[in-house]
């Protein structure tokens, strides 16, 4: 059932491997393109070793570091109180990484270095809408569970759901951050990892 | 068909006489030209190629020859990749893995030495799934491919004992990651290989007085996996950059109406254009987490090197380029397009080294 949800995206191009994970990474359907050079798809959901020809990492590992790449990227935009993002791309040297947020799951693709990111925009949407509608078949869909993920009325955004800006202490930094924007200010912030080094110095508007 | 064939002859016996009485750079261009419209990759090689010879500063022949180099290349992997189908033997997948790796297609060469390594169990099959491996640990820098690569490099140097590859590659992965004992030993054989080498003798020299602070190779591995460089790399923290340069860029990125933020990220500095105050701090703090943990999960999913990184949300879209100079990011209300993308590339460094290449 889950390989008809990533089916329609391997038959795009570029498209070396295809998963559904849920949200703690674990794989719960992932197809990886055949290396003999046809374009059969393999389905490696329950492998643990690299199996295929030239293959370097196993498809269980390779979802796993996905989902905690997103759980990392999830947990630094939460410290300026964005919405959680709803799509996240990695362009690499050897390959690039688009993952879609979807109901209790991300659906990914891992792409050649010769196929562009903004092509997989609508099929990666319309897998997660196929995903969507098999959990509700399901009756395994909870919506209050995904609110920020899913695509919602923007009426409906200001007051009924929750988003991560009200979980942050202070105000919000985004609103304040446009108006500094418009007001041409700018400053010098020192890098501060894990709060331990570097120095933070702020300039005036004037020295600009 | 005939008639124009012999029309394009008679094209280049024309262009062969103009350049034989005058050897101009517009003489070779209009030669090559000639060839490659014949579809004759070589002969356009070797008309450049005389021509870089007499005029090498000419971009025009650097870029035909090129174009050709590729070309040929090209036509040739096509024909070995045939002959393999048909005939497969050890001499057609060397040169197939040689040309993939010179052309820079690691995945390829790799696939190809797996499938001849599964086919001979040849170590010469099992050098080029070691250089294959290698190559993406050169680029990505994950301890794994890196292991992997030097285990495989020690297995088919044992089989092929008076090969000087497998010795070289076991001493390039040591040396670039400071695992100078292996580097050493596998210098050392190759000495014995070439005794006399001069050059051989003063790197010989160079990796004896590191090896009092040599660490153990998987050790060393990790370390390049943890922090992304290799010990000859310059540390980024310690880069300075002019600030007074990245300025106006990042100002001029900030002032396009549909960015929010533009940052420039080097080491432990931030700049920052279009926020100020502890908003300008934190929002640079996490995006730095975010830049630490794609490269990071980058190199450990196979990935490679970072080369751009997106978040897309109802606040608009997070994007990161890191580049030789730092990383430039913007956050925008959409997708950043054509001239936000320049100006990233300006910031970050990859504009000038685009042009230098």
């Amino acid at each position: 059932m889950m390989q008809e949800v990533l089916q329609p995206l391997t038959l795009q191009a570029g498209v070396r491997l295809a998963a559904v994970i849920s949200g703690d990474g674990v794989p719960v359907c992932v197809l990886e393109r055949s290396s003999s050079g046809t374009d059969e798809f393999v389905d490696c959901t329950t492998s643990s070793q690299p199996s295929l020809e030239g293959q370097r990492i196993d498809p269980a590992s390779l979802v796993a570091l996905a989902a905690s790449w997103v759980d990392d990227l999830m947990r630094a935009g939460g410290q300026i109180a964005w919405e959680i993002p709803k799509r996240f791309v990695l362009v690499a040297s050897q390959g690039t990484l688009v993952v879609q947020q979807g109901p209790n799951a991300h659906v990914m693709v891992v792409l050649e270095m010769s196929a562009q990111p903004e092509d997989f925009v609508l099929p990666l949407e319309a897998a997660v809408e196929r995903l969507h509608r098999l959990l509700r078949d399901l009756g395994r869909f909870d919506p209050d569970q995904n609110a920020p993920a899913l695509p919602r009325p923007s009426a409906a955004r200001a007051t009924a759901v929750p988003s991560l800006s009200e979980h942050a202490a202070g105000d919000d930094p985004g609103r304040s951050t446009l108006t500094d924007t418009t007001g041409g200010a700018s400053a010098a912030a020192g890098g501060l990892p894990n709060g331990t080094t570097g120095s933070a110095q702020h300039d005036t508007p004037g020295d600009h | 068909m005939q008639a124009m064939f012999s029309t394009r002859r008679a094209r280049i016996r024309k262009a062969t006489r103009a350049l034989s009485r005058e050897a101009t750079i517009d003489n070779y261009v209009a030669l090559a030209k000639e060839y490659a419209a014949l579809n004759q990759p070589a002969e356009v090689l070797e008309v450049c190629k005389e021509g870089l010879e007499l005029h090498p500063e000419s971009a025009e022949l650097q870029r035909l020859a090129l174009a050709a180099k590729d070309l040929h290349q090209q036509l040739r992997l096509d024909t070995l990749r045939a002959e393999i189908e048909v005939a497969p033997r050890a001499a057609l997948y060397r040169e197939l893995c040689e040309l993939l790796l010179e052309k820079g297609d690691a995945q390829r060469a790799l696939e190809s030495a797996t499938r001849w390594r599964s086919q001979t169990e040849e170590p010469e099959a099992v050098y080029y799934v070691a250089a294959a491996n290698a190559e993406f640990f050169f680029d990505g820098r994950r301890s794994r491919d890196g292991l992997l690569a030097f285990q495989l490099a020690v297995q088919s140097g044992k089989s092929m004992a008076k090969d000087r590859r497998p010795l070289r590659l076991q001493f390039e992965i040591a040396r670039r990651c400071g695992a100078w004992e292996d580097a050493r030993k596998a210098l050392a054989r190759l000495l014995e290989l070439m005794p006399g080498n001069p050059l051989l003798e003063a790197r010989f020299r160079r990796v004896l007085a590191n090896c009092a602070h040599s660490r153990p190779l998987a050790k060393a591995l990790a370390e390049v996996e943890r922090s992304g460089r290799f010990v000859d790399d310059e540390p980024e923290e310690a880069g300075t950059f002019d600030r007074e340069a990245v300025r106006p860029l990042l100002k001029e990125l900030a002032s396009r109406p549909e960015v929010h933020v533009a940052f420039f990220l080097r080491g432990n500095t931030a700049l920052v254009q279009g926020a100020q105050g502890p908003t300008a701090d934190r929002t640079a703090r996490a995006v730095r987490e975010i830049l630490t943990a794609s490269r990071s999960s980058a190199r450990r999913m196979a990935l490679g090197r970072t080369l751009e990184i997106r978040a897309e949300g109802s606040f608009g879209t997070l994007v990161l380029k890191p580049g030789t100079l730092g990383t430039a990011a913007v956050w925008a209300a959409q997708i950043p397009d054509g001239p936000i993308g320049q100006l990233m590339k300006d910031l970050n460094g990859e504009n000038v080294r685009g042009e230098a290449a």
